[in-house]
């Protein structure tokens, strides 16, 4: 039974955007859902760098920017626009490569840190090089009729993320990766290439969080530094992560539909105080159940089961 | 001792040379010139006192410390400026002093993930050989338990698993039986002495000196990083040397 539920809820968001306009703010839910889905696609991505190797990176936005600028850029040569997913994906998983290389020796606070450092020189490059980026004024695609194509690239994007992060934690990579996470000096001793083994966790990461970024662009006609870039970006992966519990199948997503509800529901009435709400939430989560709401969902489905008997 | 690495290479058994090996902290010198060849399939325990440089010589055989200065040859290769995890896939296994098994994982996973990153003999290890060394190492109750729930002994065989499960020829076990009751200690024994039995070369730095006895093929002492004995574990644990180093004048 809760195998299907899966497949369940894919068929359901299949059908969305046809059934959108009969039910009553089916549009503006289809939307949304737009956000919500590439909000699961990245944090479930993001997870594989911060929850299965245990590497909390700040620097996120980058890959998302560099995915959005791509495909902003490509589609202004007039490539069709699925294809310039790629070429971001292939460019992120790349500079993932080349920050990650160094930056992947330092474990705990110190790597956090260092990604701050990229996520923000990378941020402030894009706003710089404006020949290149349009700067603070950004670039504009051509508008019009990429909606329902977004929505599907979307809910593709969610479906590959998932199949990535099973492959990933089910191979020989997903094994050594856990073991990282747990000991770095204890990985070495059995002859786990450290920085090799999170060197790719990273790419991979990094791939599906700047085809987030491509569909993105297509989706808003727009791309500017400060908003693809942004630190809040980078940050709100982590939130999404943490509040659904890190390293987990569901975990991730769960957070990323939570953290979309907050953000709609609160930035309207408290423009700046729903960042305040996060806040408190991730001192909860991480007080009372650091597994996050997945975790804190089994141990409820444990006592019914039990007042069942 | 006079050593040359053709030496090493001529003689089939002797599976680890060390050369003059040094470890230098600024002034402090841990590890002070030490040479040994250590032979195949047999156990050589390195003891004596604490702060005699015993771990920080494992360190450097196991690739997690550069040494200073000297040479590590180990089956003709010279490993002196190895990493860990080179040192790991060229056959050498090790336990830490303080245990360091993946707390999160289970038993069975700390195996897999040994025989998939270990030497690469171990690679083409199968899932039978896996369960040879649960059972050698008295693991098979607790395979699908997290390191977390097992007891201090327990994550003690985990780790000696962890290290056969790369497919390592040569062990390297840093106080093993420290902490453990004399029952467990008596089980440890023999899981090493099944260890040997099996093949592989074992080194051991140990305090428990009965289990010494009882295993050690050769003893070699260290003091303030250097050797001052090197022999037959008779000879040399009643030498007037090595009990002057251990208890004073």
């Amino acid at each position: 039974m809760t195998r299907l539920i899966p497949i369940l809820l894919l068929i359901a968001l299949a059908a969305l955007p046809f059934a959108g306009p009969a039910i009553p703010g089916g549009v503006y839910i289809t939307r949304l859902a737009v956000i919500g889905l590439l909000y699961i696609a990245s944090a479930t991505a993001w997870d594989l760098v911060g929850g299965l190797t245990g590497q909390v990176s700040f620097g996120h936005s980058a890959f998302f920017g560099i995915g959005a600028y791509m495909t902003a850029w490509l589609v202004g040569t007039g490539w069709p626009m699925p294809l310039t997913l790629l070429p971001g994906a292939l460019l992120a998983a790349a500079y993932g490569a080349l920050w990650g290389w160094p930056c992947l020796r330092l474990r705990g606070p110190f790597f956090a840190i260092a990604t701050i450092g990229v996520g923000e020189a990378t941020r402030l490059i894009a706003l710089l090089a404006e020949g290149v980026t349009g700067g603070a004024t950004g670039l504009t695609l051509p508008i019009g009729g990429w909606e329902h194509t977004a929505y599907y690239l979307a809910l593709g994007l969610v479906v590959v993320a998932f199949a990535l992060s099973w492959l990933v934690r089910r191979s020989s990579l997903g094994l050594g990766l856990s073991c990282i996470r747990e000991d770095v000096e204890a990985a070495t001793s059995i002859g786990i290439k450290v920085g090799w083994l999170q060197v790719q966790a990273l790419m991979v990461s990094a791939a599906v969080v700047a085809a987030a970024g491509g569909i993105y662009a297509r989706y808003l006609y727009y791309v500017e530094p400060g908003d693809v870039f942004s630190f809040n970006r980078g940050i709100a992966l982590i939130l999404m992560a943490t509040i659904g519990g890190l390293n987990s199948k569901w975990g991730p997503a769960i957070g990323a539909v939570i953290f979309l509800g907050l953000e709609q529901g609160l930035a309207a009435w408290f423009p700046q105080g729903h960042l305040g709400i996060y806040g408190l939430l991730l001192i909860g989560v991480m007080l009372y159940e650091p597994n996050g709401v997945v975790a804190f969902g089994r141990k409820l489905r444990g006592v019914a089961s039990a007042a069942a008997r | 001792m006079v050593s040359s690495p053709l030496a090493a290479s001529c003689a089939g058994s002797r599976v680890l040379q060390l050369d003059n090996v040094t470890k230098r902290y600024g002034g402090l010198v841990a590890v002070n010139g030490v040479s040994a060849r250590i032979a195949a399939a047999q156990t050589t325990a390195i003891i004596g006192p604490n702060g005699a440089g015993k771990t920080t010589l494992f360190g450097m055989i196991a690739g997690a410390i550069p040494p200073s200065d000297g040479r590590i040859i180990f089956a003709d290769h010279d490993i002196t400026r190895w990493s860990a995890d080179q040192v790991c896939r060229a056959g050498i296994g090790r336990t830490f002093q303080v245990v360091r098994p993946f707390w999160a994982m289970t038993v069975h996973d700390h195996l897999r993930a040994a025989a998939a990153f270990g030497s690469k003999a171990a690679s083409r290890s199968e899932s039978t050989v896996l369960s040879d060394i649960v059972t050698l190492c008295g693991l098979q109750d607790v395979a699908d338990r997290v390191a977390l729930t097992l007891t201090l002994a327990d994550c003690r065989r985990l780790e000696i698993a962890r290290a056969l499960a790369t497919g390592a020829r040569m062990i390297l076990l840093d106080e093993t039986m420290a902490g453990l009751t004399p029952e467990e200690t008596e089980q440890a024994i023999q899981l090493v002495k099944g260890v040997v039995a099996a093949g592989r070369t074992v080194v051991l730095i140990e305090h428990v000196l009965p289990a010494v006895r009882g295993l050690a093929d050769r003893v070699i002492v260290l003091d303030r990083g250097a050797v001052i004995a090197d022999g037959e574990p008779i000879e040399v644990l009643s030498s007037a040397t090595v009990k002057k180093a251990y208890l004073g004048e």
